[in-house]
């Protein structure tokens, strides 16, 4: 209990910088042979296996992995310099985005071997791709009232339940399942009797039903599983742990880039579209965009060291996330502010694009509000 | 980046929580505390972070930057900064003797007088113009008007006569060097004001229960605690980037940045830690205004965040959108 969070340590190791290099490359000669257009908000909704694969074929995905699954045992700061090139260049990275970012982590951890050597190699080479299996349509911020459930039988679990807010499940092939494998009454505490599963999302008896979101985009779905089989070596970790390894899985969830660039593409369209010239006004609004993003990167650089070092940044994270969301949406607001619509065709369709998406920022991966109680409660007055 | 010896800021951090008692900084108005000057300058705390060949301390700009958040965090009533940070580093950039009392920062206006913080109590004069720069005794000043800022620190319009200038940093980048001071004991304060502002959940109680059991006072204490951990960070990406050699034009952008963002911090921290206090953080015996008294006066001062933000969306639209995304990514700088 401390009054005060502290955010030490921000400043990347100059070996990151070859990498930073060749994903620059990589970016700059696929924006010229016209494989990708920038975009806001790719990392959930630029769904492009063929990119996925390139990337994995470069070398880009799996960095921090174990060698024996195709992964070159890197440092998370490596991958956070690849992730925040990826976002800030607006490329499509939502094919590979969740399996790459916490489910392979959570299948190398928690993982047997049969599973890991089944899946992790795909992971890397940009060919496997996740959803995430959390959310229910009465559990949302309240992540262990969850419902769904499984029960053993010969060989394997059958499981039933409905998970929802399954961005690209209709894309993807598996999701990590969190259900209940002791009932509520009978498991001590309701934190405990939960387990995760890897499901084939393509098993019999799952049905996916597309959720369309305000903007008219699909990325959300609801999964309905009726009486899926499970083969054993699917379950992941121990029976009954399911709770901490999602609590794990979260730490990856929060604390990355990609809860501040969402809208980074247009920030960096404002630039040129403000122009030369432009009123103190307008010259300060955009300032104040630039300065605040200077700060939040710096947060989320100490908070990626931090979990580089092997410390749990739970708090640190979550307040950096309730930041780096916030300014996400304060983008487009300034850029519509100071550059009136109808200013390009290309400009004018980022900033509808990033208001449609903006209220999807402070919602997903833990409210802001839910991220407040985290940081009040490490403050000391909970 | 040099990381900064715990020992350093347990020594100045329990130095100043000794020395800045409420009275003490309620009795400084209007000028400073002869006892806390004299316990820094004898300490040589005053002049960390200028070179020792200099006649200062010695020491990173990390340290000195650690003790200027100190220094805005127990809201001592003294000029410290504007010697360790801003006529200090003027003399040593320029060749000039270090002098050996408090200071002031005369930046020369194209007409008139200049305001000058601190200058009351100042011994001698850092004259800053276009045609260089020079050192005078506080005699030299011509005083127009005088008066305290919002948290009752000293003030003085003076023109500066007969000093000899030589070669030295522009006057654009010594009011940079003003504003990073600023931000750097902001930083300090805007900290202080949350954290005072859990204690005073945990120890208020109302309806039967500490008030910090309010779901909506927790939403205001997170959210302090993220503007000022911002604020921080925009101060701290600042030194980074001074320290790291940077030409004075990057440095004036990362300074820009850093009072911007700290700032900006103030509106919303002083709201919400006067809103959290109820009256009684409204009155003068609360300890409270010492530290947001100070963060309105501070912000406005070596140029306010609109100004500053200003300056940092013209060097970017003029760098160009491209260019955007490889100026964040060199703040903070690499560790080589």
């Amino acid at each position: 209990m401390a009054n005060r969070l502290t955010f030490p340590d921000a400043a990347l190791p100059a070996s990151t910088e070859e990498i930073r290099g060749r994903i620059r490359e990589f970016l700059a000669s696929e924006l010229a042979a016209g494989s990708y257009t920038p975009k806001v908000d790719t990392w959930l909704s630029g769904h492009d296996a063929s990119f996925s694969k390139k990337l994995g074929a470069a070398g880009f995905l799996g960095l921090t992995y174990p060698r024996e699954y195709g992964g070159q045992a890197r440092s998370a700061l490596d991958r956070f310099v690849v992730v925040e090139e990826l976002l800030a260049h607006g490329a499509p990275i939502a094919a590979h985005w969740i399996a790459e970012r916490q489910s392979g982590p959570s299948i190398i951890k928690h993982g047997n071997d049969a599973i890991k050597e089944e899946l992790v190699p795909g992971i890397v080479s940009g060919e496997v791709y996740f959803s995430i299996g959390m959310s229910e349509p009465d559990s949302g911020s309240d992540l262990a009232s969850i419902r769904s459930s499984a029960r053993k039988v010969d060989g394997g679990y059958i499981v039933n339940g409905t998970k929802v807010w399954t961005s690209q499940a209709h894309n993807n092939h598996y999701f990590i399942v969190l259900v209940r494998t002791t009932p509520v009454d009978e498991a001590q505490g309701r934190h405990n009797g939960m387990s995760q599963f890897v499901l084939d999302l393509r098993s019999p008896g799952v049905e996916i039903r597309p959720i369309r979101l305000l903007s008219g985009h699909h990325h959300f779905n609801e999964v309905v599983m009726t009486d899926v089989f499970v083969p054993d070596h699917m379950l992941l970790g121990v029976e009954g742990n399911g709770w901490a390894q999602v609590i794990g899985e979260l730490a990856f969830e929060r604390s990355g880039p990609e809860r501040i660039l969402s809208t980074y593409p247009l920030l960096a369209a404002l630039v040129d579209a403000v122009g030369p010239d432009p009123s103190a006004e307008a010259a300060a609004e955009l300032g104040t965009l630039v300065a605040r993003m200077s700060a939040l990167r710096r947060l989320s650089i100490s908070v990626a060291m931090s979990l580089d070092a092997g410390r749990s940044p739970v708090t640190e994270a979550a307040l950096v996330k309730d930041l780096g969301t916030q300014l996400e949406g304060e983008i487009p607001e300034v850029a519509r502010k100071i550059v009136p619509p109808g200013h390009n065709e290309t400009f004018d369709a980022l900033v509808v694009e990033s208001v449609l998406s903006a209220p999807g920022f402070t919602l997903r991966g833990g409210t802001n509000e839910i991220l407040r109680g985290i940081v009040a409660r490490e403050l000391g007055v909970r | 980046m040099a990381s900064v010896d715990p020992l350093l800021i347990e020594t100045i951090e329990s130095m100043l929580g000794d020395l800045c008692t409420p009275e003490v900084i309620g009795a400084a108005e209007g000028g400073l505390n002869a006892k806390v000057w004299g316990a820094l300058w004898e300490s040589g705390m005053a002049t960390v972070g200028l070179a020792e060949s200099a006649g200062g301390s010695g020491g990173s700009p990390q340290d000195a930057a650690a003790i200027a958040k100190a220094v805005g965090r127990f809201a001592a009533p003294v000029p410290l900064v504007e010697l360790s940070l801003v006529g200090g580093w003027v003399c040593e950039q320029a060749g000039i003797a270090l002098p050996d009392g408090p200071v002031a920062v005369v930046i020369e206006a194209e007409a008139g007088p200049a305001r000058a913080y601190w200058c009351p109590t100042a011994e001698h004069l850092v004259v800053v113009g276009e045609g260089g720069v020079g050192l005078a005794p506080a005699s030299a000043a011509t005083v127009a008007r005088s008066g305290v800022n919002q948290a009752g620190e000293p003030w003085a319009d003076v023109t500066v006569s007969g000093v000899s200038l030589q070669p030295g940093p522009s006057p654009l980048d010594v009011r940079a060097r003003g504003a990073l001071a600023r931000s750097l004991t902001m930083a300090g304060a805007l900290g202080q004001a949350a954290e005072l502002s859990v204690q005073y959940c945990n120890e208020r109680e109302q309806f039967g229960r500490a008030i910090g059991k309010f779901q909506v006072l927790q939403q205001y204490l997170a959210q302090m605690a993220g503007e000022a951990a911002a604020a921080e960070a925009a101060a701290d990406n600042a030194v980074d980037v001074v320290a790291s050699g940077a030409d004075a034009h990057e440095a004036v952008r990362a300074i820009a940045a850093a009072k911007t963002v700290t700032g900006r911090a103030v509106g919303t921290i002083n709201r919400l830690a006067h809103q959290i206090h109820g009256a009684i953080g409204y009155t003068d015996e609360h300890r409270l205004q010492y530290s947001t008294r100070r963060l309105w006066a501070w912000r406005d001062e070596y140029g306010s965040d609109a100004e500053w933000a200003a300056v940092l969306g013209r060097s970017v639209v003029a760098a160009g959108g491209p260019a955007l995304w490889p100026a964040l990514t060199s703040w903070p700088p690499v560790i080589r």
